[in-house]
């Protein structure tokens, strides 16, 4: 190209720039500097981020979303053989080529690391090269083959940083650039918005070289000239020429991200048929699937409704693309769940993306996707957690692994991160720092953490603590590096790293982009999530079980159908939800009782209100009051009315807060749209504050009181942490309500189907296997003979029993269990000599006979073991050898010894438990066991005794802790305020065996609780057992 | 290697030895913590007053007592404190076997004659411990193993009685034996916990299920197999550490000590027949870095007045930021007093070397008045110099965990920058201090800006040009933010 400059000034464009998603080597986020450089009157500014393109869309979407009327050029800066080459592109073509060396580049080098090759930048034939000399003889060489590739596209950068030296390398650039008549291009090459962002770009330098900051030494930059910098001084700087040439260069480059068309992949589209039509046909396959009876008018109309709604939104690929791949999940038999805001319309149901039958729940497409929010469409389709490799696979297989990448998570510093790296950066000692961060109580309001880093030590008006503390506020929310999304797919039409670069993640064979979610949002792009659920794999092996056991065929469509149950609604709110999904832990335990939901819209309710952001927002309370008739319900304006009239006028969901801000604060589409992305990475960067005067100003103006707008934003607040949208507690609410018919109708199936799916949800099997022996089912423990690798249900009196299976056994592993099985089909297992003939490792089958899975042989298990562990049959010589009588093995278990070892082996003890043991053995004074909790009265002193099973602390609980007291007949749920707490810290903190004298209450809906007074650390008892034991023997 | 099966061994088990190491404030709560595990292993008892147990988790040390005083283990502390041990012991016992990083073993039985039984002895022994103010478990047994189980399992038995010593032995956890720990679970998840377990069972039984290994410390245990050993020879340096009943911060009132420490040190070379050109003294300050400073002859000297003479010289120039509470003696070369005869006319025409004549140079002026000039990379024209002491080799490091001095050596000799790169625009006489430009300068080159140091409080933000007087010399100056000027140098 040819750049003819005259001298008047043209005025200013960067078009080398790095942001701090160049990890480490800059120090401003992508906004900031687009917003500085239009602060400066600057005309462009590229990003170019090191052999990366994430940071640049973040300064796009800073731009689209505020106007900011500056040109923005997308680009990348390269190390290459000591030299630095920025490409930068003027059209799509450029682009494209862009992306694809920097995929090559980082598909080359393992995870955050780049390799680029001189093949890809010879492959190069549209983009301009920007080379910046490094001031070696090695320079002229490298002008001489730049020119020959880039001809009219290779410009000279000269950066001027007011270095010593400087003019020395000015002069050579000069004499290079007449040499090979290249055009010198002026630029600041900015590694910060601002030169006082220096100490913070100083602490990152010292991160990448893992030094503090003194010791960076003439690594780091000598100044702050690195950043961007006033018109008038860049023309003091540089001549008027160069300053030109960058900007009609600037002018040359005329690609935008919003030119980037995502294009589907055609094979989801049946041939001869457009995209609508397509899906118009196999909605209504799905009507005549789903609706045998006949559709009802109203349901045709939302059909109808929908379908334009997504021919409107040109989403016809998006549903098409989802529904294939259920489609594959179904072929397979593998159980999945549709969630999101697009997951529950009447078209997903249809498509069988969800089984949330639309006649139970009165919800709208509408309310879910707005034309006018501009959302994208959201659906996530969870699957079986053990079987979701086999959809991913699918995937891959179908539309190659060129067009198909995971979404990328951009890691970014929290509080911890940017305590220890800014601590580290000035020298602090690593011990005192994590000393800091264990002592540091972020939930604690009343004391902020500088204040709290005062109390540790450290001051923060001196010089040092002020310099710590302003570095770790500047370092949270700055990006880290990319990480993989959970299960969020890219699929494109044509090769996706032409649309976006791609790298390797850290898992073998998959690779992620360089975007994340919210990055696929700004540019529209689609993605499709493709989660793990542990439920849907307990769900799916209840049901096959019911299939197999008592030939009833079920899914989740056939359950929600079948209408809400009472019998089922009573059992949940007796809060009897021990495994259930979702309304399983302590807070939810606590409040079925006292919100007793007995339909499927109070379960929908029920997961989303016992929720830190509710409970924050102080929603709870209000909403029982209303719905017990206590409290008036009433609305300040007819517009807030429609919003919060299915909820009482109490917003529970994270849809409802976005809609209040959009009626009630006059927010317009785009700006509810970054509203709720605030709200999604609160944590992340604290954004969301920079909403509160637009919202308070919004709803004060519109007559509603400051208290209410205060009040609002506070919920606002809660909810961008752990706020939850209704589109995922509807879906939720199905599963929960699945997964209490089976607690309810098929108890023994359930616990079976859930014991065979762990790890997952809040209980370890031994608390599962407890609860199952409070529902009055035997439980036979894991036996060589008997058992199988999953637990199984068996006949027993009648009644269906579990027996546990040997997946539970430690140390076992699954080929020696499926040898073993083998072995068991065509052969005796009599006796410990038969085991050694499956050749089965003497290690695995050691650790058989320490989980008393031998015992059918008539030794217990230390004489097993003790024989087993004898190496000499295992010789060739002795192979053959019969069995030797039984030894005269002297140890035999004490009832704690098998305790102690079947907690060892598997985890759990289905014949005693440590309570009892301790009771039995007279160790414990007078207690009030869990079953006779209830013949108490409330406000009655009591102690308790029980094992520490659960201890939660949760942010919402204002210095409250849960504690779960297990005893040999169930659960007692402590409850320990701060003070109590931090007075008998050494009991709260180290007992595992905790004695808790206290108050008795009895609330609403029967929840008992004991209010802890004080609390007795008795863990010094178990050894007194084992000592017991011991001299017993 | 020596063998022994029939011995009295007496076993000496320090469990908080780094802890008793530390010379600060023991009437806080301070806790040793693994970095390994973030477990505390070591406590003392307001620690323990505190609910701090051994085994617990840092996070909940720190919340069960917020101002616990937290240090790293450091195996290498234990290490030479163990050592050091055995040099005060090697006065009561010849044969010391050590197992660092907490245990010392003594054959009590050829000393028993000298000492007139163990009744006489073992008073000795605790008298020397006490010296040293350590934490101790002790037992004695008829095998290091055994009397090492006894000892960690606090049976504190120190007997010759075989009878009562297998007693005790067999009530033993087996978890304090040096059994293979892979074997010591598999004999746990059989049921076998003490030693009485373990010596129910034969020997031909457990042969078959246990390690080699773990069989011949089985052995050991019950006396039935020799064990090896390798003795402890006392090191061939000197080094001596003193700590001092009060305070001392004047450096004349540490003379009176130091003849103490002098004296000891001339028995030591006198015993050898050796004499010393050198020792260093460090100063254990309270609330300062230790200081250490060297002590040159010219000639081999033995006699404690003679070093005395030496140190008296120079102790009066040393100045301490704070008192001392701790002295170490140090000498890691000696030779024979032979040595030093050389020949008249050798002795007149060798060369001073440069050692030597460092030692002199130091010896005469002081060494504080002995510098190197170093490069430092660092942008700031006053910091991008410093004057270190010159060393003769490196110096043990200091074995502080601090993050700063820890890192620091590596990073600064690592980047140590050639001086022609450094300074190409730099010039060859710097003022120090700046002085106020006062002649009229023309500007030939320049700006260069220097706006960094807001780290250490020695902030700077210059810009330094090449300027020209108008006699012709090349200057360096800079301008302040404030637009006052001064001169920095001259180029040559």
């Amino acid at each position: 190209m040819d750049i003819s400059s005259n001298q008047s000034a043209l005025g200013v464009a960067e078009l080398v720039c790095q942001s701090n998603f160049s990890f480490l080597q800059a120090a401003s986020h992508p906004e900031e500097l687009v917003r500085q450089a239009y602060f400066l009157a600057y005309q462009a500014i590229a990003i170019t981020d090191e052999c990366s393109m994430a940071g640049v869309v973040r300064a796009y979407t800073e731009i689209k979303d505020n106007h900011i009327p500056i040109k923005l050029i997308v680009g990348s800066l390269f190390k290459f053989e000591q030299q630095t080459l920025v490409f930068i592109c003027p059209n799509k073509d450029a682009y494209k080529e862009c992306c694809r060396i920097i995929t090559n580049a980082r598909r080359r080098a393992s995870k955050g690391e780049y390799e680029l090759s001189e093949w890809d930048i010879r492959s190069l034939r549209h983009c301009f090269c920007i080379w910046l000399p490094s001031g070696t003889e090695h320079d002229e060489q490298k002008a001489l083959w730049l020119s020959k590739h880039f001809k009219e596209r290779l410009f000279l950068g000269v950066k001027r940083w007011l270095l010593a030296n400087e003019q020395d390398y000015i002069s050579h650039c000069q004499s290079l650039s007449e040499r090979f008549s290249i055009d010198i291009v002026a630029t600041s090459a900015p590694l910060m918005h601002d030169p006082t962002r220096l100490p913070l770009y100083q602490c990152l330098q010292a991160t990448y070289y893992g030094c503090s900051i003194e010791q960076l030494g003439r690594k780091s930059l000598s100044n702050a000239e690195a950043c961007l910098r006033p018109i008038n001084k860049l023309k003091s700087l540089y001549p008027i020429e160069w300053l030109n040439n960058a900007c009609l260069l600037a002018q040359a480059c005329h690609f935008q991200l919003s030119e980037l068309a995502y294009e589907y992949p055609a094979e989801v589209v049946a041939k001869g048929m457009s995209p609508t039509e397509y899906l118009r046909v196999l909605v209504e396959q799905g009507i005549k699937k789903r609706f045998p009876d006949g559709l009802p008018l109203e349901i045709r109309a939302i059909i109808e409704k929908e379908m334009t709604l997504i021919r409107e939104q040109a989403y016809e690929h998006f549903f098409l693309t989802i529904h294939d791949i259920v489609k594959f999940a179904q072929s397979r038999n593998i159980l999945y769940q549709g969630r999101g805001s697009a997951a529950n319309s009447i078209v997903c149901y249809c498509l069988e993306i969800t089984a949330v039958d639309p006649r139970q729940i009165n919800v709208l497409f509408e309310r879910f996707i707005s034309k006018e929010r501009n959302e994208p469409p959201d659906i996530d389709v969870d699957f079986e957690h053990e079987r979701r490799e086999e959809v991913i696979q699918y995937i891959y297989q179908k539309y190659g692994r060129e067009r198909t990448a995971l979404a990328a998570t951009v890691v970014c510093y929290r509080f911890k991160s940017a305590l220890r790296e800014a601590g580290k950066s000035l020298g602090l000692n690593i011990t005192d720092l994590d000393f800091f961060i264990k002592n540091i109580n972020r939930r604690d309001q009343s004391l902020s953490w500088q204040s709290q880093l005062s109390e540790l030590g450290i001051e923060p008006e001196s010089s040092l603590g002020n310099k710590f503390v302003h570095l770790v506020e500047q370092l949270i929310g700055f990006p880290r590096h990319l990480s993989q999304h959970v299960g969020g797919f890219v699929i494109s039409a044509g090769p996706l790293y032409e649309l976006v670069p791609v790298e390797n993640a850290a898992m073998p064979e998959r690779t992620v982009i360089q975007w994340d979610k919210d990055d696929l949002e700004s540019l529209q792009l689609l993605k499709v999530d493709v989660l793990a659920l542990g439920m849907l794999s307990a769900i799916r092996k209840s049901f096959d079980m019911l299939s197999k056991h008592y030939e009833q065929d079920c899914d989740i469509a056939f359950i929600t159908a079948l209408g809400d149950d009472p019998q089922v609604y009573k059992q949940i709110c007796t809060a009897d939800t021990v495994g259930l999904f979702q309304i399983e832990s302590r807070a939810q335990m606590s409040m079925l009782p006292r919100l007793k939901p007995k339909s499927y819209y109070d379960l929908v309710i029920q997961i989303a209100i016992v929720r830190p952001g509710p409970i924050q927002g102080d929603m709870v309370h209000p909403f029982l009051k209303r719905r017990d008739g206590k409290e008036k319900v009433s609305y300040p304006s007819a517009a807030v009315k429609r919003v919060l009239e299915r909820t009482m006028g109490v917003p529970i969901f994270q849809e409802q807060v976005i809609q209040l801000a959009m009626v009630a604060a006059g927010f317009t589409g785009g700006e509810a749209d970054q509203l709720r992305r605030a709200m999604a990475s609160w944590k992340k960067n604290g954004e969301l504050g920079k909403f509160r005067q637009k919202l308070t100003k919004g709803m004060t103006e519109r007559g509603y009181s400051i208290e209410y707008a205060e009040r609002l934003f506070e919920q606002i607040r809660g909810f961008g942490v752990y706020g939850f949208p209704e589109s995922h507690s509807a879906s939720f609410a199905v599963l929960a309500y699945v997964s209490a018919w089976l607690k309810h109708y098929y108890p023994a199936v359930f616990y079976v189907g859930l014991l065979n799916s762990l790890p997952m949800g809040f209980y370890s099997p031994s608390q599962l296997v407890q609860d199952a022996k409070r529902h009055h089912i035997q439980i036979f423990p894991c036996c060589v003979k008997a058992s199988d690798y999953d637990h199984k249900l068996v006949k027993h009196k009648g009644e269906f029993a579990i027996r546990l299976g040997l997946r539970l056994v430690k140390g076992l592993k699954k080929t020696s269990i499926e040898t073993l099985l083998e072995y068991r089909c065509s052969n005796a297992l009599l006796s410990i000599t038969d085991l050694r003939r499956t050749l089965i490792p003497s290690p695995c089958l050691q650790a058989l006979a320490s989980a008393g899975a031998l015992s059918s042989f008539g030794h217990d298990r230390f004489n097993s073991r003790w024989q087993l562990m004898d190496d000499l049959p295992n010789t060739p010589l002795f192979a053959n050898v019969a069995e030797s009588s039984p030894t005269n093995y002297v140890q035999q278990p004490s009832l704690f010894d098998d305790l102690v070892e079947d907690y060892a082996s598997t985890g759990l003890s289905i014949n005693s438990h440590p309570i009892s043991l301790l009771q039995n053995a007279a160790l414990l004074p007078k207690f009030t066991l869990a079953k006779d909790l209830a013949l108490k009265s409330h406000q009655s002193l009591i102690t308790v005794i029980g094992v520490v099973s659960c201890k939660q602390s949760p942010g919402t609980a204002s210095g409250v802790t849960f504690i779960t007291l297990e005893d040999h007949t169930g659960n007692s749920n402590v409850l320990i305020w701060q003070r109590s707490a931090r007075a008998q810290k050494n009991a709260y903190l180290n007992a595992k065996v905790l004695m808790v004298k206290g108050i008795l209450e009895r609330g609403d809906g029967g929840v008992e609780h004991i209010i802890a007074g004080k609390l007795i650390d008795m863990s010094h008892l178990l050894k007194q057992l084992a000592i017991n034991a011991r001299e017993f023997h | 290697m020596q063998f022994d099966t029939r011995s009295l061994w007496i076993y000496l088990h320090f469990p908080q030895l780094q802890l008793d190491q530390l010379n600060i404030d023991k009437d806080k709560p301070l806790a040793i913590v693994d970095t390994k595990n973030n477990q505390i292993c070591q406590l003392n008892a307001h620690a323990q007053q505190q609910g701090i147990k051994l085994g617990m988790g840092l996070a909940s040390a720190s919340l069960s007592c917020p101002n616990l005083l937290l240090h790293e283990y450091n195996y290498d502390i234990e290490e030479h404190a163990i050592t050091h041990l055995a040099n005060a012991l090697y006065f009561v016992c010849s044969d010391i076997a050590l197992a660092p990083p907490q245990g010392i073993a003594l054959r009590a039985q050829n000393m028993l004659q000298l000492y007139g039984g163990l009744s006489q002895y073992w008073p000795l022994i605790k008298q020397c411990l006490a010296q040293q103010q350590v934490h101790y478990l002790a037992s004695s047994a008829y095998s290091i193993q055994a009397a090492k189980v006894l000892a960690l399992c606090k049976q504190s038995l120190i007997s010759e009685k075989r009878e009562r010593i297998f007693k005790a032995l067999l009530k033993c956890d087996i978890a304090a034996s040096d059994i293979d720990p892979k074997d010591k679970v598999k004999l746990l998840r059989i049921g076998v916990k003490t030693i009485s377990d373990l010596h129910q069972l034969t020997s031909a039984e457990l042969a078959n299920r246990v390690s080699r290994v773990s069989m011949s410390l089985i052995h050991e245990l019950f006396g039935k197999q020799a064990a090896k050993v390798k003795f402890y020879h006392p090191l061939s340096t000197y080094s001596d550490y003193l700590e001092l009943l009060y305070e001392v911060h004047l450096s004349a009132r540490l003379l009176p000590v130091l003849n103490k420490c002098i004296s000891k040190f001339s028995d030591f070379l006198l015993l050898r027949n050796a004499h010393a050109l050198s020792i260093n003294i460090t100063f254990f300050q309270r609330d300062n870095e230790a200081l250490t400073h060297t002590f040159n002859s010219i000639q081999g000297i033995y006699k404690t007045s003679q070093w005395l003479d030496i140190i008296e010289l120079q102790l009066s120039n040393i100045s301490f930021a704070s008192p001392v509470y701790a002295l170490r003696i140090e000498c890691t070369h000696y030779e024979t007093a032979q040595s030093s005869n050389v020949d008249l006319f050798n002795q007149k025409a060798s060369h001073v070397a440069a050692l030597t004549l460092l030692s002199r140079l130091q010896s005469k002026l002081g060494e504080q008045n002995i510098h190197q000039l170093r490069f430092k990379a660092d942008f700031r024209p006053e910091q991008s110099t410093h004057k270190s002491k010159f060393t003769q080799g490196q110096r043990a490091c200091n074995k502080s965990t601090n993050y700063n001095n820890s890192d620091g050596l590596a990073i600064t000799s690592q980047h140590q920058v050639m001086p022609t790169s450094i300074f190409a625009d730099r010039p060859g006489l710097l003022l120090e201090p700046p002085e106020p430009l006062t002649v009229a300068v023309q500007v030939i080159k320049g700006p260069e800006r220097i706006q960094t140091g807001w780290w250490d409080n020695k902030s700077v933000k210059r810009d330094y040009y090449i300027g020209q007087s108008e006699d012709g010399q090349q200057v360096w100056i800079f301008k302040t933010p404030n637009k006052q000027w001064y001169l920095h140098g001259y180029f040559v």
